[in-house]
């Protein structure tokens, strides 16, 4: 014999746990769920504990700006690997077909890092230091990631080039992106697929490679032509889907 | 992209436009990519690999659609964690569905990643709150309860409420944990609430109470009589296989109280009166015989009772159907000389017909019209209840958890049947049979019932009287509620276990015309939900049994060495020969895709023809309830609405019931539509919204079943039953209505639409 009670403790449900989204209380909410990664990740580096610690710092004593800003470097792009639908994905799939060059060795070592389970430490770091990165920073942290060192410095290297080339967020966005599609061996020797696929039609034609591509970008006539074959590639990729 | 969305806040804000600018910076990085060297052909290779290898992350696995008993077969594709798309399976896989699937069997799988789904279970605390549990904890109480109830009042005070949801393995199972575990024989189902009476009907006739015909014979017939059924809406892949009979030219009469939308397809439709369908049936086979319209080759060979229906019908005259029931004398004639001009005629109903005080009667006059116009058991030729729930064929009647019948309808009276399931499942049962469904709710009023083991369905909103069921539920020495949500039901409950889909578990289904389809798992089981056999081996197994089932395939095997019917029907062959349609009794044997074309299922191998009178529905119009209110599905929803609530898109097409309503009669109580109706029974009151249409005739009204802000089962009465199947009295409750002054309001909140029954 039992009153009728319809509430159920939210953890016996599929609900997601809330949590709260505003101010320091969302930072600590987020800390507490992602801590341990930032913990694993600490293991590597004395800077990313300082980073860490200086984050902290920031939040003990934050106001809106500089939790916003807190906020983008430390937490949200190890979310958004999460939360990039898979919308990106198929664009971002064409885009690797175009990279014989500097942009497959990128992704070699993107591959390799989240391989490694480092990918989110490699966001983080990058994530946090946009603002402020300058060649001895990117240096230095790429020589304080243990056996990672040398392949960290490359990819540094590229992602300083491309800070001054003003498409670090480009990048960044992209990296984000690829860590949501969990690349395995089967999903990197998918793309090598593609990037094969796309030597062929490559042999007669000048490549353009990575940064030649993101010149073309700031042609408006090769824009305009554009979206007329994307939208066939995306129309395509959702039929056969 | 979520660019249309509404612009949140804080850090979930940043989220938003972290993804978008994420995603239009990836577009704009592929298109310069795209732009500088790439021939379009190239592209589309491109294109054809990205797909390819999308499709490869992809899990696309067959199964059978847990909607209506139809029996759609479709491919699944999901990340395993949500159903990202369905789509028919080849149609050498889908024998019934072809092409086809509805708009719930295609879109509606919401509810599967409902937030409100549970993951654990739940048990009270000290303050009568719900707490979370371990299945240890959960199950520890379960055992208790049962216990207590067995100790103090005896096995027979323990009832089980099996669901046609759930698998036809696991139904076995609680046919056997009622029996053999709980020692009672007090098990039913929602078959009760619907096909009962089509059961009861037609066993006694023709000897298995079931569809003689395969779905192919609606291809095959010239004329398709249909009545009390809403195909279109309640089985809209029937419903489509009737409409391309017609046009292919095949003939199609419809007979209902309401111009449902494949009235409109028909040759001829007639408006009756509900609850009067004995008569108007008799009169059609009164005209047929008295006119020599009959098969005599037939009835002579393969019939036995023919004088005694001739005698029963010769009552119902023309113009004494016209006065009971309102169809034209003229159209009872076309019919008759439709039905004896066609060479083959398919009889198709559903519940218009069986949830009737006597929907037992209508069924057997159904069968007595197919059988003396010689329209059973040959090609485009039968019988076919459309039946509701998904495995109610199989889980519901074949499996057997009912209180008169073991799996493969072998009765419980029967000492030699009883003899073998007691050596089998090493007990004791009696040979009297239990309560059912409908009979509990009144036995526990009575004292006979103190303990209530429900799986898998909802009888807060679904028993006929719906205040009464509450009571019921609420007075209960010891409930358990075993289901994917905290509906109606659960929240009477003392412990609460939660299940998993149809998506999330392996084993078979039976559709409306006994075929028996492979159900594989396509999603991973929901947090600590556990399958219906998992949770009732665990529960067993606590209460000294030694259930020791690896997997729903062994379940089969022991089921199947039980039940002759079954006796070929293997995971195995399923699985490599598609459905297989029972009688199927043992491996070599190809599965019966038509019954009776040889000899009826009866001692004699003769169809008993019962001679049926005149019958009225236990809850007649009244000068204080001048009309009729009949009760059905709507399209977009699926009964209580667990499964088919959590998806939005279906509830902007509907999202609350309603009551449609004559525009003579809405004139005459200055209702108009869209207005807010009271409907007021003898046992209740509802206020719903009017939509006003010719579909429904001047004494009738009709309103859905689906929510229960508006459960219009607060208007039936738990105690107007079929005599022998015990069917509720759903079509045909005497109302009265009335215009609701002022803002009443009778929609959900955050309704965004007009509610409508149909497309």
């Amino acid at each position: 014999m039992a009153q009728p009670v319809r509430e159920v403790p939210e953890s016996a449900t599929n609900r997601e746990p809330e949590r709260p989204q505003e101010g320091r209380e969302a930072l600590e909410s987020v800390l507490e769920e992602y801590g341990g990664d930032y913990a694993d990740a600490a293991e590597y580096t004395d800077e990313l504990e300082n980073v860490l610690e200086t984050a902290i710092l920031v939040i003990s004593s934050a106001d809106d700006e500089e939790v916003d800003y807190v906020t983008d470097s430390m937490v949200t792009l190890v979310k958004a690997g999460d939360a990039i639908s898979t919308e990106g994905t198929v664009a971002l799939a064409e885009s690797f077909g175009e990279n014989s060059e500097g942009f497959a060795d990128l992704l070699d070592e993107l591959v390799r890092l989240e391989q490694d389970g480092h990918l989110t430490m490699f966001l983080d770091l990058a994530g946090t230091l946009a603002e402020p990165l300058d060649e001895d920073d990117a240096e230095r942290l790429a020589n304080t990631v243990g056996e990672n060192a040398e392949s960290l410095a490359d990819v540094l290297d590229d992602l300083m080039e491309l800070k001054q080339a003003g498409q670090l967020d480009a990048l960044l966005d992209l990296a984000a992106t690829f860590s949501a599609l969990e690349a395995d061996e089967t999903t990197a020797n998918a793309l090598n697929d593609v990037l094969g696929a796309v030597g062929e039609a490559e042999e007669e034609s000048e490549p353009m490679g990575l940064f030649g591509a993101l010149g073309a970008l700031r042609s408006s006539e090769a824009r305009a032509g554009l979206g007329y074959v994307v939208e066939i590639l995306k129309g395509l990729g959702r039929r056969n889907t | 992209m979520s660019s249309n969305n509404e612009r949140k806040e804080g850090v979930a804000g940043f989220m938003q436009r972290a993804k978008e600018q994420a995603n239009r910076n990836v577009e704009h990085f592929a298109e310069g990519m795209a732009a500088g060297s790439m021939p379009e052909g190239k592209l589309f290779d491109i294109a054809q690999q990205i797909s390819d290898k999308r499709l490869g992350e992809l899990t696309v696995d067959s199964t059978t659609c847990g909607y209506c008993a139809v029996g759609c077969r479709f491919d699944v594709y999901t990340d395993g964690e949500e159903v990202l798309a369905t789509r028919a399976t080849d149609p050498e896989e889908s024998p019934v569905n072809d092409i086809s699937t509805c708009v719930k069997g295609k879109f509606s799988y919401s509810f599967a990643n409902s937030e409100e789904r549970l993951t654990d279970p739940l048990v009270r605390d000290e303050n009568g709150e719900w707490r979370e549990a371990t299945w240890d904890e959960a199950l520890s109480r379960v055992v208790e309860g049962f216990q207590d109830i067995i100790d103090e009042y005896g096995n027979e005070a323990m009832s089980v409420i099996a669901s046609s949801k759930a698998t036809n393995e696991e139904n076995y199972l609680m046919g056997k944990f009622a029996r053999q575990v709980l020692g009672t024989n007090t098990v039913d189902n929602c078959n009760r609430l619907c096909h009962s009476s089509t059961v009861a009907g037609l066993a006694k006739t023709y000897g298995y109470g079931a569809a003689s015909i395969s779905v192919k014979d609606f291809e095959e017939a010239d004329l398709i009589f249909l009545t009390g059924s809403n195909t279109t809406e309640a089985h809209p892949v029937l419903g489509t296989r009737v409409k391309q009979h017609v046009k292919e030219g095949g003939e199609l009469i419809v007979f209902d109280p309401r111009e449902t939308q494949i009235a409109e397809y028909a040759d001829q439709y007639t408006s009756i009166r509900p609850g009067y369908d004995t008569v108007w049936v008799n009169g059609v086979t009164r005209y047929i015989i008295e006119n020599d319209l009959y098969d005599e080759e037939f009835v002579e060979e393969r019939t036995d009772g023919f004088e005694e229906v001739k005698e029963a019908v010769s009552e119902f005259t023309l113009d004494y159907v016209e006065e009971v029931t309102g169809a034209p004398p003229e159209d009872i004639v076309s019919a008759a000389e439709a039905i004896a001009e066609a060479d083959r005629t398919v009889f198709g109903w559903t519940l218009g017909i069986t949830e009737h005080s006597h929907g037992t009667d209508n069924v057997a006059s159904l069968a007595n019209l197919a059988a003396i116009t010689g329209n059973v058991g040959k090609p485009g030729t039968g019988v076919s209840p459309f039946r509701g729930q998904n495995n109610v064929q199989g889980g519901g009647g074949d499996m057997g958890p009912l209180p008169d019948n073991f799996p493969g309808y072998q009765k419980v009276a029967d000492d030699e049947v009883r003899a073998k399931f007691e050596e089998a499942w090493d007990c004791e049962i009696p040979a009297e049979r239990g309560y059912y469904t409908t009979e509990m709710f009144n036995a526990f009023d009575d004292g006979d019932l103190e303990g209530m083991f429900c799986i898998g369905e909802n009888p807060s909103l679904s028993e006929p009287g719906k205040k009464h069921a509450d009571e019921v539920l609420a007075d209960m020495e010891f409930l358990v509620v075993q289901d994917l949500f905290m509906n109606e039901t659960a929240k009477y409950a003392d412990v609460v276990l939660p299940a998993v889909s149809f998506l999330e578990k392996e084993g078979t289904f039976a559709n409306t015309d006994r075929r028996v389809q492979k159900v594989n798992q396509v999603l991973e089981k929901k947090g600590n939900a556990k399958a219906d056999w998992e949770i009732l081996q665990a529960l067993a197994n606590r209460m000294g049994r030694e259930w020791d089932y690896a997997d729903t395939n062994e379940i089969n095997e022991e089921m199947r060495s039980l039940t002759p019917i079954y006796g070929g029907i293997s995971h195995e062959r399923v699985e490599e020969e598609g459905g297989i349609q029972w009688p199927c009794w043992d491996e070599d044997h190809p599965g019966t895709e038509r019954l009776y074309t040889e000899e009826f299922n009866t001692e004699n191998g003769k169809a008993n023809l019962t001679p049926v009178g005149y019958a009225e529905p236990m809850s007649p119009q009244t000068e204080e309830f001048p009309l009729t209110l009949t009760t059905g599905r709507v399209l977009y929803q699926y009964h209580t609405g667990t499964m088919t609530h959590p998806e939005e898109g279906i509830m902007k097409y509907n999202d609350r019931d309603f009551v449609e309503i004559n525009p003579d009669t809405a004139a005459s109580y200055g209702i108009e539509d869209g207005d807010p109706v009271r409907i007021e029974s003898d046992k209740g009151e509802i206020v719903v919204t009017a939509q006003v249409t010719e579909r429904i005739g001047e004494e009738a009204v009709f309103a859905p079943i689906h929510f229960a802000e508006t459960a219009v089962n607060t208007l039936t009465d738990s105690e107007r039953l079929d005599p022998e199947a015990k069917t509720p009295e759903f079509k045909a409750t005497a109302v009265r209505i009335s215009p609701v002054e002022g803002k009443q309001s009778t929609s959900r909140p955050g309704s965004v639409e007009p509610a409508r029954g149909d497309d």
